[in-house]
């Protein structure tokens, strides 16, 4: 007996035209979402890269200005955009400087210079005395360099991804100079 | 017999894999992100924390020294270990936190160190973070500046010189007396009030500072008064000023009445005694150098007459009466080698006359201590004065020289002073260093890297760590 193979006289090769219209309906739909959500993630992905940077290169500044601060023997004078101090030693000068048109704020001890905060696009300074205001626990204001006990400091960071500025607002920060000359 | 060929489609389940796949994929990656960053903010958070940490033990071993002082051999209690050379304590403040706090025992003459370790664990972890703190200490004096009152200070009149000396250096006194010549510019004029015109400096040269209150405007002076360094005293066209950095407004210092420090005294009744052709009513003697000998004149006795202490000891002397009162006639008389340290609960005394007569020419050697009850003080007549004086519940009043300028040599503290003309103030800086203290400071601050574990295994001295 002969076997013949044949196939089911239904099966059917190829795609009407309805059938492509709305297969390629339907497929750039799911690609068009694809693509959304890709560009989407790697946009919101480099926003928190920016985020997560600022935080990391303010955490360092904050951590490496706390120290320096609590072990300095006084403040020397003091600007809006810069500290000096007589360093732990009480020989030496440690200073702060905030460069506006850098954007960094540099640390100057010993005569070297390093890089404590960049992108840091404002900073400023305030100064107390150690006699706190009656009945709370707010500081009053000192007049003069000599009467700085607490030294306040607030920055902020901010870095540009495509044409959109992320920024963050760190830190405010009160140190306490704990040893004074 | 027909084999047919049955044909499957999987390609929408594959599709489907993909794009799920690919955002687990975003989503893993963002998670994975925000959880290394809350764990690095957190360790910094941590990292921050170990320092109040660490000096919450620096503030309990201050108490600590502050009660104990230097008895070493007293050092093992209330949960302190001693070990020798130094004493250590551990203490929980949560279960995430904790510090252990040591003093080390300084070489002789130098003060004990403290280091402080403090430890914070951050949340849901096992391991600790640590920092450790050294504070060196050094003792406070109670009499650290000249004239200092805590409510109002009126030099009135004129002839009012306010200046310093140093009874422990030849270089700026003269046997441990005071001379115009070796004078320093250290006096200090200082109040703790806020209130404006609380300070009235008059005509008064003050070689030396100012202090107010915070928030205290710049005190008026008038057209003969100064007050500034030597420097600035040497120049006539200054007269009517104030040096600029000689005035601060950040005056705020504690003042807390001395108890009674001593046991149960000896009652003293008045008497006459004559010694060398004085008649005196009483007699108080020391007899120990190491350990003071206490006395007490309580009602109906009145503290009035003449008055001698004799040495070779110290004396504590608890007057309640309700009479403290000498007058023209009258005399305290401190004798070579004794001291004196008086408590005064009479609500008003008044030294007058001859005054003090300070033989050993020491401030330290005399203290008057103002209780509660000790409300005035005054000095008048034409009696000169050589000690310290802590009073501040006390009005303070010095009253006028008559036709000479009288001296008050030392220090005092009370709560107004006022000056009614042709008096000197003389600052004796050594009680800084000799005079009594009030406890301790810390004057250096530094992080170390080491930690507890590396001391006690270095069997480090407090003097490795200077």
């Amino acid at each position: 007996m002969d076997c013949k193979i044949t196939r089911s006289k239904y099966f059917a090769e190829g795609m009407t035209l309805v059938e492509l219209m709305v297969a390629v309906g339907l497929g750039s739909l799911v690609l068009l979402v694809l693509a959304s959500v890709t560009l989407y993630s790697a946009r919101s992905f480099s926003s928190m890269n920016n985020y997560t940077k600022l935080n990391q290169v303010s955490r360092r500044g904050l951590d490496a200005i706390t120290r320096e601060l609590r072990e300095s023997r006084g403040l020397v004078s003091r600007t809006p955009t810069s500290l000096v101090f007589k360093d732990s030693t009480g020989t030496n000068t440690l200073s702060f400087t905030w460069i506006s048109t850098n954007q960094t704020l540099i640390q100057t001890k010993g005569g070297v210079n390093t890089v404590i905060l960049d992108d840091c696009v404002f900073w400023t300074n305030q100064i107390f005395q150690r006699t706190p205001q009656s009945n709370t626990f707010n500081l009053i204001a000192a007049s003069s360099a000599a009467q700085a006990k607490v030294i306040q400091l607030n920055w902020t960071c901010a870095r540009r991804r495509v044409n959109t500025t992320n920024s963050e607002t760190a830190q405010s920060m009160k140190v306490l100079i704990r040893k004074t000359s | 017999m027909k084999i047919t060929f049955k044909k499957e489609q999987g390609s929408v389940l594959f599709a489907t894999l993909f794009a799920t796949g690919i955002i687990c994929m975003y989503l893993g990656s963002y998670l994975w992100l925000v959880r290394s960053e809350n764990q690095l903010t957190n360790r910094s958070k941590t990292w921050n924390t170990a320092i109040p940490v660490a000096e919450a033990g620096i503030e309990e071993a201050f108490t600590f020294l502050k009660l104990k002082g230097e008895n070493w051999s007293d050092y093992g209690t209330d949960t302190w270990v001693t070990n020798g050379n130094y004493c250590m304590k551990t203490n929980w403040l949560n279960p995430n936190e904790y510090y252990i706090v040591g003093i080390l025992k300084p070489a002789p003459s130098n003060s004990p160190v403290i280091v402080s370790q403090g430890f914070a664990r951050p949340g849901l972890q096992t391991n600790f973070i640590s920092r450790t703190v050294q504070v060196n200490t050094g003792q406070q004096a109670l009499f650290a500046d000249g004239m200092v009152a805590d409510k109002s200070v009126d030099l009135r009149g004129n002839n009012i010189t306010i200046d310093s000396f140093d009874s422990s250096d030849p270089n700026y006194s003269s046997n441990g007396l005071y001379v115009v010549s070796k004078r320093k510019d250290n006096g200090v004029i200082a109040s703790n009030s806020t209130l404006s015109n609380s300070m009235s400096i008059g005509n008064a040269n003050i070689w030396g500072k100012i202090a107010t209150g915070p928030g205290v405007t710049l005190p008026a002076i008038g057209a003969r008064g100064i007050v500034g360094d030597t420097a600035f005293h040497s120049s006539s066209a200054n007269n009517g000023k104030i040096q600029d950095g000689a005035w601060r407004d950040d005056m705020n210092v504690n003042m807390d009445v001395v108890p009674w420090p001593g046991s149960t005294p000896i009652s003293l009744s008045k008497s006459s005694t004559n010694i060398n052709g004085t008649n005196y009513d009483f007699v108080i003697t020391g007899t120990s150098t190491s350990t003071p000998t206490d006395y007490r004149i309580e009602n109906p006795q009145k503290f009035t007459g003449n008055v001698l202490i004799k040495g070779p000891g110290k004396v504590r002397l608890l007057v309640t009466s309700d009479v403290f009162q000498f007058t023209s006639t009258d005399l305290i008389q401190l004798e070579n080698g004794a001291s004196v340290e008086l408590y005064v609960a009479s609500p008003t005394a008044t030294i007058g006359g001859g005054g003090l007569q300070n033989a050993t020419g020491k401030a330290e050697n005399f203290s008057y201590f103002g209780l509660e009850s000790n409300t005035a003080l005054t000095f008048s007549g034409n009696g000169g004065f050589n000690g310290c004086i802590w009073a501040p519940n006390a009005e303070f009043t010095l009253g006028g020289g008559g036709a000479s300028v009288q001296d008050f040599a030392g220090a005092s503290v009370t709560k107004n002073v006022t000056i009614n003309g042709k008096f000197n103030f003389h600052f004796d800086e050594a009680l800084k260093t000799r005079g009594p203290i009030r406890g301790y400071i810390g004057t250096a601050w530094n992080e170390l890297t080491l930690s507890w574990t590396d001391i006690l295994a270095g069997n480090l001295m407090a003097e490795d760590l200077y």
